[in-house]
Order: C-alpha cells, then structure tokens, then sequence
C-alpha cells in the first residue's frame, strides 16, 4: 500500500472486496462492510451539502455504538476533519469544544437526538440502518494526504484543552504500521476505548483496514468487567487495547472467556510486572503488547512486545516504521544511551500542530536537527532512557502532565478550572495514591464557597475524568523558601467527614454509606453517583462483597453498576431481602427448561450403519485444552490405537497443536509420542457443524468411530446465555455429528452439578430420573440442557455414555490440577490472610488421573455403552480434612467462623486478581453449603449405591480406589506453588504473621 | 523542562511550508529553517508567532487547494 493513500480508502477498499463481512458490531446495531460504507456515503451527502468540505472541522457525538463509526466514516468521506466529542462532557465543555475547533454541525445519532448537547450550531441526526433504497451516489475526491482527518482534544497546561490536528498521511502512516510487527492483524477486537480518544484508532482502523470485525462494548458493558469477558468470549475476540487496570480486572485469575485472543495491548500507564507474568501463564499463545505514543505523533509511536523474561520495568519498545526517537538533553543534543533524557519524536506521523495556537505548536513541535528538510519533532516533555536493546524505557514526566486510570490530565487545567470559580483565590491538583489507587485531590484556598459548591460547578466544566476525587480546603497553601508552593507538604487528604444536605434518611442507608466510605475513602452523600466521586468497577466490586457480608444478601455486579449510589444501593439490599430469591429476573420456569432440552428432530439414528465402536481407529475428542480433556486425551493415546482427531480453537493446524500440547504440558502429562497420534480439527464446538467446512465434516462423518465430548466453558461466573453456544448447542452438534456418515458411539462428560443444581435428592442413583424440582443457573443449567440432548439421543437408539464427574481434583501422580477451580480460588485468597471458615460440608471429589482412566476404560467395555456413571470417590472428603491439609503442608490456615471469613475478604487488597471473583465466589459458597453437602446425611450403603454401576464396571482394573489423602492433597498444593499461583508455604506465613501486627483485629459485632 | 527555559533566548525560524518554531539562538539552525529576523526570549518570539502564523496549513496545502477554487 502506498503512502498517498486516504483514511476512509483504507476502508472503502474492504468494503469492495468483501461487502458482506461483518465490519462493526454495537449494542445498537451489526452492519456488515457494505452497510458500514453505504450508510456513511449517504450521511457524508448530507453532510456536504450542510457545508462540510476540506479543512472544514465537523464535530461528532461519539457514543459507544457501532453508529459512531458510521459517523466518523462519513466526516471523512466528505472530506471534512471529525472531532470526537464524548457524550458524557458537561455541555459547557461541549459549548468550548465547538467553539475552539470552528464546527458548524455536530453529528449526532437519533437515538441519543434527545439528550444531545445543543447550541449554537447544526445537529444532524442520522440513523443506522434506514437505506433509501437506491445505492448512494458516489462522492467527489476532495481531499489529498495533507488534508486533516480529525482534530482530537487534549489536556492544556494552562487551562483549556487544545486541539491536535492529524492529516491523513499520519493517521494512515500509524494504521498501516499496525502491520509491520509481524502481529496477526485482528479477526475481532473489542473496542474498550472511547472514540473520543485517538486511542482508539488502533483498534478501529488497524481492523477495518485489514476487514476483521469491530465490537464496541455498550457503557454499561464497560462498567462491569464480567461483562466484558462474556462479551469477550461471545464474540471470540481475538485483540484488545486498553489500560493495564482494565486488562488485569479482564484477565483475572481465569483466562477462558479470553482464550481466543491472540494480542493484548496495554498502554496508558505503567504496565506492572505481575501483569505480565500472570498474562504469560494464562494465556501463553497470547502477544503482550505494550503501546507508547502522544496524541501530537498520531495515536503511537513506539511499541514493544513484552516477554515474560523482560525484568525491570515494561519498556515502551522501538519506534514504527517511519517515526524517529531521540532522546535529547536540556540542549537538544543526543544523551549516550542509558542516560535519561526527554524524548522528541520526529518523522512522518508528527501531527500538523495545535488548532487555532500558533504560539503553542511553535513551542511543542521545533525544527528537527537531525532532518535536512525543515521537518518538525514533537517536544513529549517524558523522560526516558534508550537501553541497551534499543528499546526506550519511560521514567516519568517533566512537568504537571499526568495519567490517572489511563487520562492525561494537565494538572494545570484542573488547577485554572478551580480557580475559576470566584470565591477561590488558588489552587492545586496532583495525584495521590489513597488506599492503593492514584486519585486526583486538589487543594485550594477559598474566601466562601465550600468543597460542594466548588466540585459542583467544576462537574459542569470538566469531563468527569478529571474532576478531583477529593477537595482540601486550607487557609495557606504550604509554601517554599522561594515561594513557591511546596506540593510535597499538601496535606493528604484525612478521614472522612459528613458531606452537607445528602445524609441517609434511614439506618439501612446509613449502614450503606457507612461501608461506601470505607471502600471509597471518602464521605459518600446518599445521591452521590460513584463514579462521579472517583469509584472505579474495581471498588464496586469490593463494596459488592461488603454489601454481601453486612447484609447477608446476594446482589448480582450488573445490578450494583445500574444504580451506583447509598441510596440505590440501600434499595436493591431493601428489595433483595424481600424477595425469597433475589435472582428470580432470569431464571426460568421448570417448563422453560424443559423446553430448551429439546434435542432436534433431525438428530437421530435413522438407518446408519455403525461405526466401530470398540477398538476405534478414529476417535473424535472435543475439550482436549481443558483439564480433564488433556488427561483423556493422554489415555486415549495409551489405551487404543486410534487417530485422535482433536477440535481446537486455533489460527491453524500448527498452532492448535501447539495449543493441545501446551494445555497437556501444564497438566504434566504431555509426552512426546503423543505427536504422531493427534491430530488437530480446527474448528470451533460453538459453531455450526464446528465450523468446519463441508468436505471437512463429512470426511469426520464417514471416517470418525467414538466421540468423546469433554469440551465446555466450564466457569460458574457466566450467566446461561453467556456459554449456551458452546456448552448445548456444541453438545447438539456433537449429536449431530455422532448421526452422520455413520451411527457413532458418543462418550458424553456431564457433571454432578445437574444432580446439584436441580434439587434432586440425594443418594444420587445412576439411574434416577432426570426430573428437575428447581431450575439450576449458568453452568449447570447449561450442562443440565446438553445431557438432556445426550439421554434423548440415546433414547433414540444413539450409543452414548454419560459421564457425571464430581469435583475433579489433583492428579495421583503429579498433584496437576486447574487453576479456575472455585475451591481452589477461595483457598488462595484466604491464604493471604491464614484463616479458614469452619464449615462442615464435604465434597464429592476425585482425582483426575481416576476420571479419566474411569472414563477410559468404561468407553472400551462393551457391556458398559450406553449407561450413565457416577465419578467420584464413594467416601466424600471434609473441607475440613483438606483445611487441615493445608495447614499441614506448612500454611498458616486458622478456622474461624465464615463471617469473620467474610469480613476479611471485603478488605482484600484492591490489586489482588481474586479480588473481581470474590461476589461470584460466595455464591458458589452457598451453593456448596446447600443440603447436598451437609455432613452425616447419608449412610455407607447410600453412598456406594450412588456409584454402583462406575464400581462394577470398573471392579477388578484397580482404577478409582485412592480416595484423596493428606498426599495427595500436598502433591497438589506444590503444583500450584511451582506454576505460582499459591504462594511458597514459608513466604505466606510470614506474611500473614507481619500482617497480624499491623492490622487491629476487629471481631464481628453479631452473628448469623 | 520548559516552564524553566525563560532565561534562554530563542529565534524564530520557518521552514519552506511556512511553518513556525522557536529555535535556541546558541544552536545551529537546522536544515530547511530560516530565520525571520526576530530573537528574544521565548515569550517575544512566541508572540510574535501567534501575531504572524495564521494560517496552520502547510503552504503546499494552501496552494493546492487555492488553486482547486
């Protein structure tokens, strides 16, 4: 591609070559390529004709929806420069904006005509989706490579944002760089960044200028975390930007919703450490990219791809093809490598300047001195040092700019904002760090009004980014010999004092702003909105799991995130302890459920002939990344002579067998030999037929003997909908599969959670009849769905074995177990305070090494096909037993009672990754402690019975006779600490004993 | 860095596209920038920028799209 080339040709020339692929997909609306150019042609004739043109600013509403692009698309069609402006600006600052660029019209979508800012200039209003029928005309060229393509805002020093104006050489120079990395250009990206940052346009344009497919989350899709892993994982999202914060709360400590992503990319802060290293260990076939560039350099300029080997501090990587670095010292001369310097940036992506300040570009973007040709280098005020890989290392600023959750922010234009208001004489902003999270406070000195007042007004001049999370009101500035004041000896900001005229009405509200305060650090009012006091999703989700020990009352994430203050809270609380189940919106009927079980007709066995179902020559396995799928796959390979065809989600076949092998490794249990005997289908368990194409699956239809169905999200956290593709409609198409060609025997891995999850009672026969009394949840609902299927299709004559695991855990051997087991997860968090709650319920567990080989051997018995089997060891383990193992193993694990447990937990550290898992986690608590699992319900007798046909079938082959022990339990444990994810034994109890002395213990003021 | 430059002085200088920067009088002019006569400290030459810049498109642009009509 060529350098002349325009912004929007980039991607009109996609939209001709594959008109019907899907381009952006929103909340709002799914437009496919075709649409995308179409709509924008037609807006952009609208728009010339309201008198956009070359060099003419038109300024856009930048919603979070697929429209939005249509929009930007369409300013850029007719020629003219977007200007992005975020819809949650107060409308004096939309006022400014409009004014400083010179924009006549503002492009705005229909369904936000309402509560669009106005004034004086022209809303167009547009709507997606309406075509006139004939195809749009074509538009004139208008403009060249030199002409502007947007003007984006920044933060000004001095007081008022300014305007970077790019023209499309720069933009198209920085998007087409994306593919200079050698990095997989995106299949899907999830746009987390606001159009109303330049930003984004990695994600935007790097995809629709290589025709992959945008997905840009809703605003309440960003508020929760949760969300966005589900939407990650609905759209199989295989690229992402945004802040490490976000990253890490999207990662957290289990990777499955994010297993399709093949780059990451970070930027806007420091990237820490333990990022990197739990990225690298969840998602190793991932890129982790870390993203370096200003505004003024056209969205970036240096990128690094960070290795879990890099130590130090996460480099900003090398410049992009046609951007220069130089690190120059006080006298614009080069610095020797590894002297720090401030970093200019010359070269082909220095934007044109400042919109309307002359003064200001002059000063900012000076004459290069190591070009020849009068080129320019943009002066970035960071200080850096070039190591000795060549890569710059980022080391702070020279001045008052800085970055709070990913914003830059000149504290200069917080302080002239504050000083505004009449009654104060000055002020100061800086960021501190409160409570582990750098926070925005200002100081100022104020001859009447009060911090209300003052914060109120800068609310409606400020986005709300960069209001001050705390204001300190003083009678002197504290000030240094020169005069000048001294930031060092501001005061921090102390404890909480009660905000005027908003106090709670009730003693439930003032419990709850009681606890708001104490997660927020700092007086809540009872309508204040969260956010707007500086809360990130990170605190609600630790106010979230205060709200579920105080008050005993489960309140799900998305629900906190709709009404975000003391006084909405106090309400879903009031509400939920009205209602017996507080999450009956979403739950279905019996009726409902057994509705959506209803396996299709044409799945069936009609007159095929059978395949050979034992001593198969191939086998079918889906689930062979997944941890008991991994073992299967290992007694596959070692009991049977078969081809094992393995489903796998992967680029190609190299990689998905690259993906199998790293799965089998972590597990401990790969071996080389397994090479020749697998063989990756790549494909998709979600998809239509797997995704696969015809030749392809009927090649598996005539050809595959057994299927073995392991695969599945098995995460308690995603609601139905959520794993509903994968885990039924993949079951359905593995049904399908089994029923085509040939009449296939189909081994299908269920869990004991269908038997939990829909209140039949125990003992557990084998053979009891599947009828539910309640209708399970999430997981097991999806799996109480796909062996619905399973027991249809064989009632329909379809040989097929199910399979019910109970919770599989450690490996006889090599003590390998999954990291996203939710035991194993509270375990870890309550390691890092050494106390355990003294519970009494038991677990119906067993090793996976037994499962496996349980499964194994059961599939190769011909007397067996066809029936259903119980796998867990007949003598259930007390979580006590394996508290005390913990304690054994050289953990400092004392018992306490769960509240206290509880109360802990809401004081967790706001970095720990547990930490977002925690509300979901005490939900599975109380799953755990339902009926099922009390102690001493049942007899010896009971308890065989419940496994009768698994301990007949598998009498004599010495399979499935070690219960878990105390060994076991410690081989699993020196797992997790080798792989990192529990802490080395020694380490946790100093720790916890230092952490003793520092904090006062506070006992529970009552109890149940 | 910047805030503490008021002591130097600086020339203002402009490139072929009439493009305008301020330029330390001690260092040599890059190649491609001329001077327009004008030195002192950063805030007269940055004035007089703002007094004589008023067009921020490269010159190249300006013609192309003058004579586009």
């Amino acid at each position: 591609m060529n350098d002349t080339a325009l912004l929007h040709r980039l991607i009109e020339r996609q939209a001709a070559e594959r008109p019907d692929a899907v381009a952006v997909t929103g909340d709002d609306a799914e437009l496919s390529y075709g649409q995308l150019d179409d709509q924008a042609t037609r807006l952009a004739h609208r728009l010339i004709r309201s008198g956009a043109g070359p060099e003419t600013p038109v300024a856009v509403l930048a919603a979070r929806g697929a429209d939005t692009v249509v929009a930007l698309l369409a300013v850029l069609k007719a020629g003219a420069a977007y200007v992005p402006v975020d819809p949650a600006n107060p409308p004096e600052r939309v006022g400014y904006l409009m004014r400083d660029s010179g924009a006549s019209l503002l492009v705005a979508p229909r369904r936000l005509a309402a509560t669009a800012p106005s004034g004086p200039w022209t809303t167009v209003t547009f709507d997606v989706g309406s075509a006139d029928g004939a195809p749009a005309a074509p538009l004139p060229e208008r403009v060249g490579p030199d002409n502007a393509a947007y003007i984006i805002y920044t933060s000004g020093s001095t007081g008022q944002p300014k305007g970077v104006v790019v023209p499309h050489r720069q933009i198209v120079r920085s998007t087409l760089a994306n593919r200079e990395f050698g990095r997989p250009d995106p299949d899907c990206f999830l746009l987390l960044i606001s159009f109303a940052f330049d930003a984004c346009a990695v994600g935007l344009y790097w995809t629709l200028s290589t025709g992959g497919r945008v997905v840009v989350p809703s605003v309440d899709d960003l508020r929760d975390p949760l969300a966005l892993r589900a939407l990650a994982a609905r759209h199989q999202v295989t690229h992402l930007d945004c802040t490490p914060t976000l990253y890490s709360l999207m990662l957290a400590d289990a990777p499955e919703p994010l297993a399709t992503l093949r780059c990451a990319i970070v930027g806007g802060e420091a990237c820490p450490a333990d990022l990197v290293e739990r990225h690298h260990r969840l998602l190793p076939g991932c890129l982790l990219v870390n993203n370096y560039g200003p505004t003024e350099t056209t969205v970036w300029v240096t990128s690094a791809t960070v290795t879990p080997t890099s130590d130090g501090p996460v480099s900003i990587g090398t410049a992009i093809r046609g951007a220069r670095t130089y690190v120059l010292d006080e006298d614009l001369r080069s610095v020797p490598d590894g002297v720090e310097g401030e970093l200019f940036i010359g070269g082909e992506t220095v934007a044109r300047g400042y919109h309307g300040r002359p003064g200001l570009t002059a000063e900012r973007f000076l004459p290069d001195p190591f070009s020849t040709r009068g080129e320019r280098m943009y002066r970035t005020g960071d200080r850096v040092r070039r190591l000795p890989t060549g890569e710059l290392e980022f080391r702070g600023r020279f001045d008052h700019q800085v970055k709070v959750r990913g914003f830059r922010i000149e504290l200069g234009e917080v302080e002239a904002a504050l000083a505004a208001h009449p009654d104060v004489v000055e002020a100061v902003a800086d960021v501190r760090d409160l409570g582990g999270t750098a926070t925005l406070v200002a100081w100022a000195r104020s001859t009447a009004a009060g911090t209300d007042e003052i914060l109120h007004q800068l609310r409606e001049r400020l986005p709300a980014h960069m209001v001050p999370s705390r204001l300190l009101l003083l009678d002197a500035l504290p000030r240094n010999v020169a005069g000048k004041v001294d930031r060092a000896r501001l005061p921090d900001p102390a404890g909480p004092a009660v905000p005027a005229g908003d106090e709670p009405a009730t003693p439930l509200e003032a419990e709850v702003a009681e606890l708001a305060a104490e997660v927020l650090g700092l007086p809540v009012g009872r309508s204040d909105n969260f956010f707007d006091l500086g809360a990130t999703s990170l605190h609600l989700s630790r106010l979230l799991l205060g709200v579920m020990s105080r008050f005993h009352v489960s309140v799900p994430t998305h629900q906190l995130f709709r009404v975000p203050s003391v006084l909405g809270v106090a309400q879903l609380v009031e509400a939920a302890r009205r209602l017996e189940d507080p999450d009956a919106t979403g739950t279905w009927t019996l009726d409902e459920l057994a509705a959506a079980g209803e396996l299709d007709a044409d799945i069936h066995p009609g007159g095929l002939a059978p395949s050979t179902w034992f001593g198969p020559r191939h086998v079918f396995v889906t689930g062979a990344t997944g941890y008991l799928g991994a073992f299967l796959v290992k007694e596959l390979a070692e009991r049977t002579d078969a081809t094992l065809w393995c489903l796998v989600r992967a680029g190609s076949e190299d990689e998905g067998i690259a993906r199998i092998r790293a799965a089998m490794s972590g597990y401990r249990t790969w071996d080389q030999a397994y090479l020749s005997r697998i063989r990756p289908v790549v494909g998709d368990l979600s998809e239509p037929r797997f995704g696969l194409s015809g030749s392809a699956y009927e090649r598996l239809g005539r050809d595959i003997d057994v299927i073995y169905h392991s695969g599945a999200v098995a995460n308690f956290m995603y609601p139905y909908s959520a794993i509903k593709r994968t885990n039924v409609d993949g079951t359905a198409e593995v049904l399908r599969l089994a029923t085509t060609g040939t009449l296939k025997a189909v081994h299908h891995v269920s869990t004991i959670d269908v038997l939990v999850g829909s209140g039949i009672e125990r003992p557990y026969r084998e053979d009891v009849e599947m009828v539910a009394r309640t209708v399970p949840e999430g997981y097991a609902r999806s799996k109480w769905v796909a062996e619905a299927f399973a027991r249809q299709a064989r009632d329909r004559g379809v040989p097929c074995s199910i399979y019910r695991p109970g919770l599989v855990f450690s490996h006889t051997r090599t003590g390998a177990t999954q990291l996203n087991d939710y035991l194993l997860v509270e375990i870890k968090g309550l390691l890092d305070f050494g106390i355990g709650p003294d519970l009494e319920y038991r677990l119906p567990v067993s090793t996976v090494d037994c499962v496996s080989q349980a499964i194994a051997h059961l599939s190769t018995q011909e007397h067996c096909l066809g029936g259903t089997y119980h796998l867990w060891d007949p003598e259930p383990v007390p979580v006590q037993s394996i508290f005390s193992w913990i304690r054994s193993f050289g953990y400092t694990f004392d018992p306490v009672p769960f509240e206290t447990v509880l109360k802990r937990l809401a004081e967790l550290d706001p970095d720990s990754p547990v930490l977002p898992l925690l509300p979901l986690f005490l939900d599975e608590e109380r799953r755990l402690r339902t009926e099922s699992f009390a102690a001493g319900d049942l007899t010896a007798a009971d308890r065989e019975v419940e496994c009768a046909g698994t301990l007949a079938g598998l009498d004599g082959t010495g399979i499935g006779s070690a219960p878990l022990s105390e060994e076991l339990a410690h081989k699993c444990f020196q797992y997790l600490v080798d792989v990192g994810f529990f802490p080395e034994p020694a380490a946790q109890r100093a720790r916890v004993a230092a952490h003793d002395q520092v904090v006062e213990w506070r006992e529970p003021e009552h109890v149940g | 860095m910047s805030a503490e430059a008021g002591e130097r002085r600086y020339r203002v200088v402009v490139n072929d596209e009439e493009q305008y920067a301020i330029w330390p009088v001690e260092l040599d002019r890059p190649g491609g920038w001329h001077d327009v006569g004008v030195t002192g400290d950063r805030r007269t030459c940055l004035d007089h920028i703002e007094r004589t810049w008023t067009d921020l498109r490269p010159r190249s642009l300006r013609e192309r799209m003058a004579n586009a009509g």
